[in-house]
């Protein structure tokens, strides 16, 4: 049974559409990342399927049951943006937390909150940095016992180390059978940590899969070509090659099959300095949501 | 009970402890630059010192000091008993003025002081009492003020919510209906024991001048019960008009106080001109939802005595209190159904 499932969820607001008929499967254990460029509904996504606001359509289904707020003793929710009361002191958080989540563990907080920098407990929140807020709020969420976690950017105004820090916190809990779904802009931190993945982009998802799957078989033949104007005639056509670009006398080709097949092409063609190197999960997400942006000029069947 | 609205709660209980400590230490300071008792003040002692007059000094078996003051030239005569901290009665007797007629009877609640006067046989008699008793119900017309300024406070409990926290609100493992009465319960719990620190910090600032005798009669019960229910009543009200509000709800807050002390004012327009009088009439009807205007069930009058007391809550209580009290349910239900429609 599957940890999360959302089937044709949508969202409108008047007649725009902030979740256009999402439908997820994540498997109970799995770290799940959510890409998508700013607005493409992942926080609505989240709040949606968390039931803070109502969607417009669709089901979502937690280890097989609907929603009910029994559920949230073993859901917790980590926000984009802080939620924390500026006036609460930190100490007076790990209380609300304590008196809100039987499975909550105050002295895991306090491990956390030192682990992540925020030492003083008595200090307000609002005299904390973004970045302490955010630890904060992920420290809380990770000092409980659940099923299921879901992180909004987690690692937002965090410094490298404590980034690193969340990320293996991420790891951890799902090593322990923890479903983990979280966005993030840091597409290397979403690589170094989640099985698989959904790219979101107006509402809708335009990609979803396993890391290694959607990377499997994808890599890029890159090469320097004699001259800026040199020609590469028919290369563009090659079905094995999902796109091609040229930067100069870079010449780029993501290829689908075969790459040394290709890397020969290109050696005959004149190209020199020939390399085939693995597609990165960034070179995915910028496929999948600006191709024609992603870097250099596109080289349309030349 | 809700965690945040405690804490808020607790906050607003520590600042009113404050403004009653500094009341009270204001009235201690006063009261130390006093040399003697209220009650020593009022033996007249200056009228001893009149030509001719004839003073004489007992002690009571109750250890009282009694002083007796004649006036041979007024035909006046001035029977003091001092009680100390106890409190005390001064009477004079004096021959009556022509076509002279007692005083109304005045009973002043707030200092324990009561007169009376009478005219008898061409004599005239008056009476003061220093400390007699002292309805709970006046420390509790006080109460309902200072809860009705935490009431508007606490009533922006959803509000604030709303104000960036849903999603740590609402992400519980409780229904929303059950959020919402924790921090109702809670904020009604502040409301109660901010009343009640004004009452206990009345009776110790009455303490400070005479023996606080307390007496506990039906306008107490009607006085204790208003100030639950209107205070809660006003605060049901503006919980309701800010419960889907995510910013600028200060400002309604802000504007209730003028409307709802203006309303019944502007009821009491005279005009012929059918503007103002449609105002008039639309006043008058919105004046029965405003909880304030139940106020009037409870006012009194200084001249009333301990007896008339009694009297107040047939006169009028009865219908005043159950409609505010129905007005509370139904604004509190109502801020409660809108905001568990809330979106984070």
């Amino acid at each position: 049974m599957n940890a999360l499932s959302i089937a044709g969820l949508r969202k409108t607001y008047g007649s725009v559409a902030a979740v256009d008929g999402i439908d997820l499967e994540i498997p109970k254990g799995c770290v799940f990342g959510l890409l998508g460029p700013n607005g493409a509904g992942k926080s609505t996504t989240f709040k949606c399927v968390l039931g803070l606001i109502r969607a417009s359509a669709g089901r979502v289904l937690f280890a097989g049951a609907p929603l009910e707020p029994g559920a949230f003793e073993r859901i917790a929710y980590v926000p984009e943006r802080s939620v924390l009361y500026d006036w609460m002191s930190v100490r007076e958080h790990i209380a609300y937390m304590q008196s809100n989540f039987s499975g909550f563990d105050p002295a895991r907080a306090r491990e956390l909150l030192a682990q992540l920098g925020v030492g003083d407990e008595r200090k307000k929140v609002r005299a904390l940095s973004k970045g302490m807020r955010t630890a904060t709020a992920v420290a809380l969420a990770f000092a409980r016992r659940i099923d299921l976690l879901l992180l909004d950017e987690p690692t937002s105004g965090l410094d490298p180390v404590n980034q690193r820090t969340v990320l293996n916190l991420i790891i951890n809990e799902a090593a322990q059978g923890t479903t983990v779904v979280f966005s993030s802009h840091q597409i290397g931190q979403v690589e170094r940590a989640a099985e698989r993945i959904a790219v979101m982009q107006r509402g809708r998802i335009i990609l979803e899969g396993v890391v290694d799957d959607l990377k499997a078989g994808r890599k890029i033949v890159e090469g320097i070509l004699p001259s800026d104007d040199f020609s590469i005639n028919g290369l563009a056509s090659d079905a094995r090659i999902a796109r091609l670009e040229r930067n100069g006398r870079i010449l780029r080709a993501y290829v689908t099959e075969q790459p040394d097949a290709i890397a020969e092409r290109m050696s005959a063609l004149g190209a020199q300095g020939l390399r085939v190197v693995d597609l990165s999960l960034e070179d995915i997400f910028l496929d999948a949501v600006a191709p024609k942006a992603a870097t250099a000029s596109i080289v349309e069947g030349v | 009970m809700d965690y945040v609205a405690a804490l808020r709660g607790r906050r607003l209980m520590i600042a009113t402890a404050i403004v009653l400590a500094v009341a009270l230490l204001v009235s201690a300071v006063i009261r130390m630059a006093m040399p003697h008792s209220l009650a020593s003040d009022l033996s007249f002692d200056n009228m001893a010192h009149e030509k001719g007059a004839i003073v004489t000094h007992t002690i009571l078996p109750n250890g009282a000091k009694k002083t007796v003051t004649v006036l041979p030239k007024k035909h006046t005569r001035i029977v003091a008993i001092d009680r100390g901290y106890l409190g005390g009665t001064v009477t004079i007797t004096r021959p009556a003025r022509k076509g002279e007629r007692p005083t109304k009877p005045t009973h002043g609640f707030s200092f324990a002081i009561s007169s009376t006067t009478k005219t008898k046989d061409g004599i005239h008699s008056s009476s003061i009492r220093l400390g007699g008793r002292t309805d709970l119900g006046f420390f509790s017309v006080f109460a309902i003020f200072v809860g009705l300024i935490v009431a508007t406070m606490r009533a922006l409990s959803f509000a604030s919510e709303n104000d960036g926290h849903l999603e740590m609100t609402f992400a519980r493992p409780v229904s929303r209906e059950l959020v919402a009465l924790r921090i109702v319960a809670t904020d009604m719990l502040t409301i109660v024991a901010t009343e009640a620190l004004t009452i206990v910090a009345g009776i110790a600032g009455l303490a400070m001048y005479v023996f606080p005798s307390l007496a506990i009669s039906p306008y107490t019960a009607a006085v204790l019960l208003a100030a639950v229910l209107i205070p809660m009543a006003w605060y049901g009200m503006l919980l309701c008009a800010t419960a889907s509000m995510k910013r600028g709800y200060g400002i309604v807050v802000g504007l209730a106080w003028p409307i709802a002390l203006g309303l019944p004012g502007v009821a009491s327009i005279q005009s012929s001109l059918p503007f103002l009088r449609g105002i008039q009439v639309l006043s008058a009807t919105l004046m029965h939802i405003d909880p304030l205007w139940y106020l009037h069930a409870v006012t009194i009058n200084s001249d009333e005595s301990m007896k008339d007391l009694a009297s107040v809550w047939s006169r009028s209580t009865d219908t005043a209190l159950l409609s505010v009290a129905i007005l509370a349910v139904v604004y509190i239900g109502a801020a409660m159904l809108q905001w568990r429609r809330v979106e984070a």
